[in-house]
C-alpha cells in the first residue's frame, strides 16, 4: 500500500523549512521532557534527604547500600519512611497526572480530571464506609481494607461515567456535568456518614480525606507501579490517535479511529489508575487538573509528548508538595493534599503569565 | 507556663470556698456553700459568669427543664445529680450515644428510658433544630465552649435568652486542666447543687494536689519525654495524630510528662511522621481509644470493654512497623488510655495514670483503680465498668 520512500519526490523548499522546523520543535521538546526529569531527580534526592531527624546524606546512602552498617532505628526512617514517601509521591503524582491529562482530550474539556469528575469523592465514600461503618470487602486483609473500598467506589463512578458515555447521542459534555453531579452526591453522602461517626472515626476520615503519603507502603507502590507502567505504555499506542481526537471528532473518524472504542478504553484505564493512587494515599486534586494544563503549554497536543509530560509533571507537582509538606513546620506533617494547591499554583500562575494566559 | 498554671488551677480550688473573686467566675454575690446560707438569701437570683466570660442571671427556682447542648456533659451533670442524673434533663444533642457509645449504654443499663430524651440535633452543631430546642420550653441551657455542640455565636443562645431561658457555657476540652474545676463550680450554681459541687471539687483538687506535690520538686529535664498517638491505628496504619499544646497534651503536662509534640504543633491538633518520633525517642509512649469493637487497629478501650480485648489491641498498635524501634515500647513502657479524657470532668483520673506511669517509683502506692472507684462511688448513679487504661508489658 505504501509508496516506498524512494519514489517519493524531492521536497519543495517550503517542504524542507517545515520538516526542519518540526524537527527542531521535536528536539525542543524531548529537551523540556528531559528537564523535566532532572528536576523530578533533583526533587526526590532532596525530599530523601528531607526530615525531622536530620540523618546526613552519608548515613542515608550507606543505609542503602550497606544495610547492615546502621542501627535500627535509621534503618525504619531511611526505608520504611522516606524512601516510600517519597517514590509514592512520584508514582501518585504521575498517575494523577496522566490520568488527568487522557480525560481532557476523551471529554475534550478542559475541566476534566479524577477529582473534578467525582473519581476521588466516590473514593472518599468507599473510604468512609470502611472508616467509619466498619464495612468491608469479605476476604481483603486488614491493612488494606480501607484501599480496597476507595477502589471499588472510585471505579464504580468511573463506570458510571462510562455508561453515561455509551448512552448514545451523549454529549462529552454531559459527560462532565455527570461527573460533577457524582461530585456533589458523594460528597453529600460523605457528609451524611460523618453525621453518624465517632469521635476517633470522624476524625480518621477527614485526615483520609486531606490525602496523605504517610499511609505508603512497599506493596503499594508495587501495585501502583505496576498499574502505572501498564497504563502509560497503553497510553503511549494510542497517543497517535488521541492526538487526532483533539482535531475534533470528526477528523477523527475520518482518519479510521474508532471513537467511542477508544473513549471508552481510556477512561477504563484512566479509572483504574487515579483510583488506585487515591485509595492508597486519599484525596489530592488539583494535580490531575494543572499537569495536564502545564503539559500542553510546555509541550503542545503532540500526545506522544503531552502524556508523558503529564505524568512528569504530575510526579514534579507532589514531590515538591511531600518536601513543602515536611519543611512547612518542622517536625510536623502537613497533609499532602493541602499542600499540593498551595505548590501547584504558584507553578501553573507562572506558566500561565509566561504565556500570556493562552493556557488550554 | 506549667506550673503557673497548675498553681491557677490549685488557687481556684483552695480559695474559690473562701468566696475570694476569681476572674473566670467573679460572682457578684461571693458567698459560703449553699447550706449555710439564710434561706432569704436563697430565695433571691444570682447572677453568675460562665466559661466564657458572659454574665448570666440564675433564676432563684431550682431548674427542671435542663437543656444540654452536647449529650457528652451527661457525665459531668451526673457528678451533681446524684442517684437520679436524667430527672430534669428534657433535651440534648445525639452525640453521646455517637462518640462515646460505650459511656450511653452503661447509662442505658440503669436508667432504660435514656432513650427517650428528646434529640435537638446528632453529632455536630449544624445538625441542632432550633425549633425543636425552643419547643422543650427549657429553664435552663448548658451548652460547651467547644464541641460538636450550639457554639457561641450560634443565634439559638440569643433565641433561648429572648424566652427567657438562662444559657451557660462551660468548658472541660479547650483547656481542661484550668477550666474542669470553674466549670464543676458553676454546674454547682445553676443546678442549685452548690455542696455537691464543692464535694467534687475538693475531691478533685485533693488528688491533683497529690500529683503535683511530687512533680513540682522534678526538674523540667527529669521529666519523661512523652509521645501521644492520639486515637492510634484509627486510620489504618498511616503515623501519627498527636495533640501540642491542649487537649491530651494539657494532661500529659499536667502528670509531669514533657510531650514531644508540644513544641511543634502550632494549632492543638497535627499530625507528626514516626521519622519525627524516632529522632525524639519518648521516654513514654502512650496511646488514646474509643473503641469498643474488635477487628480494626483502633485501640479497644474505655467503658464496657474487657481487659484482654484493650491488651490484644495495645499490643497490635506497637507491633505496627517502625514502632518496635522505640525504646519506650521496647521497655514496657507503652500505655493506652481512653481518649474521652480529653474532654472529661473524670480528667483527674487520667491525670493519675499518667502520673504513676511517668513516674512509676513516686507514684508506687497511688492506687488509680481506687481513686476511679471512689469517684463513681461517691458521686455517680452508675458503677464503673470496663478497662480505661491498659499497659503493654516489655517485650
Amino acid at each position: 500500500m505504501s509508496i516506498p520512500l524512494n519514489a517519493r519526490p524531492l521536497p519543495l523548499p517550503h517542504e524542507t523549512a517545515t520538516i526542519s522546523q518540526y524537527r527542531r520543535l521535536t528536539r525542543r521538546r524531548i529537551a523540556c521532557l528531559v528537564a523535566i526529569l532532572l528536576l523530578i531527580a533533583a526533587s526526590l534526592l532532596f525530599d530523601f534527604n528531607t526530615g525531622p531527624s536530620g540523618l546526613p546524606v552519608t548515613t542515608l546512602l550507606r543505609t542503602i547500600f550497606d544495610r547492615a552498617s546502621v542501627d535500627e532505628p535509621t534503618r525504619v526512617i531511611v526505608w520504611q519512611i522516606r524512601m516510600p514517601y517519597a517514590v509514592m509521591a512520584l508514582l501518585v503524582g504521575a498517575s494523577l497526572g496522566v490520568s488527568g491529562a487522557e480525560m481532557q482530550t476523551v471529554l475534550d474539556n478542559p475541566l476534566a480530571s479524577p477529582y473534578t469528575l467525582g473519581v476521588s469523592a466516590a473514593a472518599a465514600f468507599g473510604a468512609s464506609l470502611a472508616i467509619v461503618l466498619d464495612l468491608a470487602i469479605p476476604g481483603v486483609p486488614q491493612g488494606w481494607i480501607v484501599s480496597a473500598n476507595a477502589f471499588v467506589f472510585a471505579l464504580l463512578s468511573a463506570a458510571v461515567l462510562d455508561a453515561v458515555a455509551r448512552w448514545r447521542g451523549m454529549s462529552t459534555a454531559g459527560v462532565v456535568l455527570m461527573g460533577i453531579a457524582l461530585v456533589f452526591a458523594f460528597h453529600a453522602l460523605v457528609s451524611l456518614i460523618q453525621f453518624i461517626a465517632s469521635a476517633d472515626a470522624l476524625q480518621g476520615l477527614v485526615f483520609w480525606t486531606l490525602g496523605s503519603l504517610a499511609r505508603a507502603n512497599w506493596q503499594q507502590i508495587g501495585v501502583l507501579a505496576v498499574a502505572l507502567a501498564v497504563s502509560l505504555s497503553l497510553s503511549m499506542r494510542n497517543a497517535w490517535k488521541l492526538t487526532a481526537l483533539r482535531l475534533g471528532e470528526d477528523r477523527a473518524a475520518s482518519f479510521g479511529i474508532d471513537i467511542r472504542r477508544l473513549r471508552l478504553g481510556t477512561l477504563l484505564r484512566v479509572a483504574v489508575l487515579s483510583a488506585l493512587a487515591v485509595s492508597f494515599v486519599g484525596t489530592i486534586g488539583f494535580i490531575g487538573l494543572i499537569a495536564p494544563h502545564i503539559a500542553r503549554t510546555l509541550l503542545g497536543e503532540d500526545h506522544r509528548f503531552y502524556l508523558p509530560g503529564s505524568a512528569l509533571l504530575g510526579a514534579l507537582m507532589l514531590s515538591l508538595a511531600s518536601i513543602a509538606s515536611k519543611i512547612l513546620i518542622p517536625g510536623v506533617l502537613v497533609p499532602v493534599g493541602i499542600v499540593t494547591a498551595l505548590v501547584g499554583i504558584p507553578l501553573f500562575l507562572g506558566i500561565v503569565l509566561r504565556s500570556q494566559g493562552r493556557v488550554s | 507556663m506549667f506550673k503557673a498554671l497548675a498553681a491557677a488551677v490549685s488557687v481556684v480550688a483552695v480559695v474559690s470556698l473562701a468566696g475570694l473573686p476569681l476572674p473566670a467566675l467573679a460572682q457578684t454575690q461571693a458567698q459560703a456553700p449553699a447550706s449555710t446560707q439564710a434561706p432569704a438569701q436563697n430565695a433571691a437570683a444570682q447572677t453568675v459568669t460562665d466559661l466564657a466570660g458572659r454574665t448570666v442571671r440564675i433564676p432563684a427556682a431550682e431548674p427542671h427543664r435542663i437543656l444540654l447542648g452536647e449529650s457528652r456533659l451527661l457525665p459531668a451533670i451526673a457528678l451533681l445529680e446524684g442517684q437520679d442524673p436524667l430527672a430534669h434533663i428534657v433535651g440534648w444533642q445525639g452525640d453521646l450515644p455517637a462518640m462515646d457509645p460505650q459511656t450511653y449504654r452503661a447509662y442505658a443499663q440503669r436508667f432504660p428510658n435514656i432513650g427517650q430524651i428528646p434529640l435537638i440535633g446528632q453529632s455536630s452543631e449544624g445538625s441542632v433544630s432550633p425549633e425543636k430546642a425552643l419547643a422543650l420550653k427549657p429553664d435552663l441551657a448548658i451548652l460547651s465552649i467547644i464541641g460538636e455542640g450550639v457554639g457561641l455565636h450560634n443565634p439559638l443562645v440569643e433565641q433561648l435568652e429572648a424566652t427567657g431561658t438562662p444559657v451557660v457555657f462551660v468548658d472541660f476540652r479547650l483547656h481542661p486542666l484550668r477550666d474542669t474545676l470553674p466549670s464543676i463550680k458553676l454546674l454547682g450554681q445553676v443546678l442549685h447543687r452548690e455542696a455537691q459541687a464543692d464535694a467534687y471539687s475538693a475531691f478533685y483538687s485533693a488528688h491533683l494536689q497529690r500529683v503535683q506535690s511530687v512533680i513540682s520538686r522534678i526538674p523540667e529535664a527529669q521529666r519523661p519525654k512523652v509521645f501521644i498517638d492520639l486515637l492510634a491505628g484509627a486510620w489504618g496504619a498511616g503515623c501519627c495524630h498527636t495533640a501540642g499544646k491542649g487537649n491530651f497534651g494539657e494532661l500529659v503536662e499536667a502528670a509531669g510528662g514533657r510531650n514531644i509534640a508540644a513544641p511543634l504543633l502550632p494549632g492543638v491538633l497535627g499530625d507528626i511522621s514516626l521519622e519525627q518520633i524516632i529522632a525524639a525517642q519518648p521516654d513514654v509512649y502512650v496511646a488514646t481509644g474509643s473503641h469498643a469493637k474488635s477487628g480494626g487497629l483502633a485501640l479497644q478501650i474505655g467503658a464496657q470493654t474487657n481487659p484482654q480485648d484493650a491488651a490484644r489491641s495495645l499490643a497490635q498498635l506497637v507491633a505496627r512497623p517502625g514502632f518496635d524501634t522505640l525504646a519506650a515500647i521496647r521497655n514496657g513502657r507503652a500505655h493506652g488510655i481512653s481518649h474521652n479524657y480529653y474532654d472529661s470532668a473524670y480528667n483527674i483520673v487520667a491525670i493519675e495514670a499518667l502520673a504513676k506511669w511517668f513516674y512509676p517509683e513516686q507514684f508506687r502506692n497511688l492506687d488509680v483503680n481506687a481513686t476511679q472507684a471512689e469517684l463513681y462511688r461517691r458521686f455517680l448513679a452508675v458503677p464503673p465498668t470496663g478497662a480505661f487504661w491498659v499497659d503493654k508489658p516489655a517485650s
